[in-house]
């Protein structure tokens, strides 16, 4: 609801950002990454593993940073990881040391066999074993158990920032197989199978998409926020050519997102990488119904120019900058953000993918200060 | 020479099975095995070209790679000697602190189809490790890769290292990786920035006037 000094409360806003409406400010939804264990001096090792901790070190950022109205959701635990990513993930004070970030395993997991048995039995069934393989130490009885509590730990992080008026962008997540056998299979053996047994790849691609809607549709039910994650950087004009996009990856996408719509669902493209190039494809999805965040690698600026009046935009202020920027190059840089990509609404202002863990603390202030002060529309 | 000229068209267009017949069959007509791996050489310069003209994406590189390395295995027990131009040597690796490797991978088989003599020293790696490398082997080109930006300063500590070792002005050093640019590559130390693996190539090529074909 709008208060009566005219300021949307958060949910609306962001809702409103979506629908490509007019808005009071843009959304501001820095994703927090492990930077929190940089801010509140904890190790990622602490933070992955200690919640309470972790939760005040997220306090802290929030504090120090002056707040914001949007949570990115799902953040990184010791739960998380493994459920989350398809690879063997390398976790600090396991296998990294405690002040290392988690790092994942480009490694040929997923044979070639795979793809066959994918196409015919569907994604969720090849998973029960495959999670097996990249996490021999987790007893498959207990991975249930595991998305069970991680989504328990998302539903309770959303509903104790809606108290303080933080509303949240993610309440499930959904794939793109495409991208995500990149993965599995790692990128030199999957970019030869798109070359020599690419009916097979796409076989198994389309297969997934039953799990795919289950998945987001389950996770949004239960969480109450109807916009899932689809991470994706491997389908990206960094790794394939726009004809292996529209083979692979478009048919797939478009009948994805049309269920995920049909379900009142937002899609969340977080895509990394270079996707300029296939910014056209994305005007095939519905207009105000999807969300497009890039990392710096894509030019958002161009995304405006194809995309805007047609999919909200996110992002971008880049990794690098905030290691590396001064305060005042970030300040410039969301400045032009706002300006250019926010003109006429349809644009959530956040980091590019997430804030590093060495990101300079004053940039961090600085981007958030940023979005804060100089989100507003119509104010002086 | 039809035949060569066809070998580097069948490797710029990926046809793998053709090129690997073809190769076959004048390895078995007797043809010399150094033309038939300049072929291949005009090939992957074509490949690069469309890389860098936006034909052509990661994967094409990748699928050109594995067929120039099929090709090569085939030509490989026909050479007399190891062939006559001696290769510029590069040592190549992912900076301390980061595990991470695709990138890097690439650019190491691109550098190899490219003539150049590479030795990888995987993910990673210490700044030591880089320095003692470069001593063993007399490399004169360093490439350093990074995908989190928790590795620029391990990538500073590398090149800082060959400053120690007295050995920064003998070298070249190229760096690239997912969050790097040009803004990194100055505060780190490098000598270049190299965006993709075709850009690698070019400055590996720049740095040494050796040109493939």
């Amino acid at each position: 609801m709008t208060t009566a000094g005219g300021v949307m409360c958060a949910e609306e806003r962001l809702q409103a950002t979506i629908r490509l409406e007019k808005t009071d400010k843009v959304p501001n939804c820095p994703s927090l990454g492990y930077y929190p264990a940089t801010c509140a001096e904890i190790t990622p090792k602490q933070f992955l593993f200690d919640r309470e901790r972790a939760d005040a070190a997220v306090e802290k950022v929030f504090r120090v940073c002056g707040g914001w109205d949007v949570m990115m959701g799902q953040r990184f635990d010791a739960v998380a990881l493994p459920v989350i990513f398809p690879m063997k993930v390398r976790m600090p004070g396991v296998d990294l040391p405690e002040d290392s970030i988690h790092q994942l395993v480009e490694e040929e997991i997923m044979t070639v066999d795979d793809y066959d048995f994918i196409a015919e039995h569907g994604y969720g069934k090849f998973m029960s074993t495959y999670f097996s393989k990249i996490h021999p130490a987790i007893p498959p009885d207990q991975v249930p158990e595991m998305r069970a509590r991680n989504l328990k730990a998302m539903k309770e992080d959303i509903d104790k920032w809606a108290e303080r008026g933080v509303t949240t962008l993610i309440g499930g997540v959904s794939m793109e197989p495409f991208g995500r056998f990149s993965y599995m299979r790692s990128l030199a053996k999957f970019a030869l199978d798109i070359y020599r047994i690419p009916d097979r790849v796409k076989a198994a691609v389309d297969a997934c998409l039953p799990d795919a809607i289950a998945m987001a549709k389950n996770m949004v039910d239960f969480t109450g926020i109807r916009r899932v994650f689809i991470g994706n950087a491997r389908s990206s004009a960094t790794f394939i050519s726009p004809k292996q996009y529209e083979r692979f990856v478009l048919p797939y996408m478009e009948k994805l997102v049309e269920a995920l719509v049909a379900e009142n669902i937002t899609p969340v493209f977080h895509f990394d990488s270079d996707w300029t190039p296939f910014l056209p494809f994305f005007k095939e999805y519905p207009k105000g119904r999807c969300v497009l965040e890039l990392d710096g690698s894509t030019d958002i600026f161009k995304a405006k120019e194809i995309l805007g009046g047609h999919m909200c935009l996110m992002g971008d202020v880049s990794a690098s900058l905030l290691v590396l920027g001064t305060p005042e190059e970030v300040t410039d840089y969301c400045q032009k953000l706002i300006e250019v990509v926010g003109d006429g609404g349809g644009f959530i202002f956040s980091c590019g993918c997430e804030i590093p863990v060495n990101a300079r603390p004053e940039n961090v202030k600085a981007m958030v200060k940023a979005g804060n002060e100089l989100g507003w529309y119509n104010r002086e | 020479m039809e035949d060569f000229a066809e070998m580097s068209r069948l490797l710029a267009d990926l046809e793998e099975n053709c090129l690997i017949s073809l190769v076959e069959n004048r390895l078995k007509a007797g043809d010399d095995p150094m033309d038939i791996i300049d072929a291949c050489r005009k090939g992957m310069q074509i490949v690069g070209e469309r890389f860098e003209s936006k034909q052509y994406f990661v994967s094409d590189l990748v699928m050109s790679g594995e067929i120039f390395s099929r090709a090569m295995a085939l030509v490989g027990p026909h050479l007399k000697s190891n062939g006559s131009r001696p290769a510029a040597k590069v040592v190549v690796g992912t900076a301390l602190g980061d595990i991470h490797d695709i990138g890097k991978n690439i650019v190491v088989n691109m550098l190899r189809c490219n003539g150049f003599e590479v030795f990888d020293l995987g993910v990673d790696v210490p700044p030591q490790r880089f320095v003692d490398m470069v001593r063993e082997t007399g490399a004169t080109i360093v490439g350093i890769s990074a995908l989190l930006t928790v590795a620029f300063p391990t990538m500073k500590e590398t090149i800082q290292a060959f400053v120690d070792a007295g050995l920064r002005d003998k070298i070249k050093i190229m760096v690239g990786g997912g969050p790097v640019d040009e803004s990194v590559s100055k505060k780190v130390g490098a000598d270049a920035y190299g965006g993709d693996a075709v850009e690698a190539v070019r400055l590996a090529q720049s740095f040494t006037e050796v040109r493939a074909g």
